[in-house]
């Protein structure tokens, strides 16, 4: 079954995603070749694969890249703080480079770090093929601007009303207005009913 | 006053994914699918060969053994949950996100109770060896595991 982003990206629907310069970043060597193997069924060639965040930086220092698939644990320097570098690198193009987080188990510790550190998001395992595809999609339709607030550097963290990759509401203001909205109508309805 | 500096940017990913060439998604996914199949085998011996390490680490015993016992725990198990995450093996990754979760809450200083370890390397050997049609059965061991996270942490064992 499809979800719902790919609804609209129905099998006939043709991506050309070859000529995307990728990197995957991951210490786990299954792992990272789980990943390409998958990128690579989706006709996008990977060109650089790294096992550690040093390596990567070297790589974004030296070579434009259009997409990144980031592991969040890593030994070492990991995948947070490579993302967090990246967008303070000052490296034109690539500190503006789509970014996508993968992880098996993200510790709690973590989980404010991957949303402060400017990933577009975090893709966590168990995945299919098919999410894969479209979160890749989903990234590159992403419209968000880049914020610069205080420490933060990214895409706006703000999904607009449904345009989320689940496509549901994640403002807690917004699904607080819905929510007393809602409550307001359905006391009107009731105070309505009574008459 | 916090000051918010907004900048524009198109992504060059959003401008060739449109242009012309490429594949369906139909055909990207089939050959995504093909690619990871011919992986399944590979994936399915390092799941065995992380359990078999997993059911063998022996409860530490000092308190100096606590924190690498934990960490080979939690590698163990993270391995898992990396080899099992692309094919359709969701109650496996499930039960072995729990033992993670159950090591995270453990920093290494206050008690932690070993038997957990054990029953989830136990539980996740017997999932891997239910066949696709005992729903039911995989169901009943994720539940029990629940229960035992549940207990060891609180109520909110499973956010």
């Amino acid at each position: 079954m499809l979800t719902p982003l790919l609804e609209g990206l129905r099998d006939s629907a043709v991506v050309n995603l070859g000529g995307a310069v990728t990197l995957v970043v991951d210490d786990s060597p299954f792992s990272l070749e789980l990943t390409t193997q998958a990128l690579m069924g989706f006709g996008m060639p990977v060109r650089y694969v790294c096992h550690s965040a040093p390596e990567a930086m070297e790589i974004l220092k030296d070579h434009t890249v259009d997409l990144l698939f980031v592991d969040v644990e890593m030994p070492g320097m990991d995948g947070l703080e490579l993302v967090s570098w990246l967008r303070r690198s000052g490296l034109d193009p690539n500190a503006f480079a789509p970014v996508i987080m993968t992880g098996g188990h993200v510790r709690k510790d973590k989980l404010n770090r991957v949303r402060d550190c400017g990933a577009n998001f975090l893709l966590t395992k168990p995945f299919s093929a098919t999410t894969l595809l479209e979160r890749i999609v989903w990234t590159a339709r992403d419209t968000r601007p880049f914020l610069e607030v205080g420490d933060y550097f990214g895409p706006d963290r703000r999904f607009r009303s449904g345009s989320g990759p689940g496509g549901v509401e994640r403002r807690a203001d917004l699904i607080r207005k819905a929510e007393l909205e809602a409550a307001r109508a359905a006391e009107k309805a009731a105070a309505g009913d009574e008459a | 006053m916090t000051v918010v500096r907004t900048i524009p940017r198109k992504s060059r990913l959003s401008s060739l994914i449109d242009t012309s060439g490429g594949v369906s998604v139909g055909v990207a996914r089939r050959q995504a699918n093909a690619n990871l199949e011919a992986m399944k085998e590979r994936s399915q011996a390092l799941i065995s060969e992380r359990l078999t390490a997993l059911a063998a680490l022996v409860e530490p015993a000092t308190p100096q053994d606590v924190l690498p016992a934990r960490a080979e725990a939690y590698r163990l198990s993270s391995e898992i949950i990396d080899a099992a995450g692309m094919f359709d093996m969701g109650s496996l990754c499930q039960a072995a996100r729990g033992l993670c979760d159950y090591l995270d809450a453990h920093d290494g200083q206050g008690r932690m109770d070993w038997r957990v370890v054990t029953v989830h390397a136990h539980s996740m050997r017997l999932l891997t060896s239910l066949p696709d049609a005992a729903e039911p059965q995989r169901s009943a061991v994720l539940e029990h595991l629940a229960k035992v996270l549940q207990h060891k942490l609180g109520p909110n064992a499973a956010d």
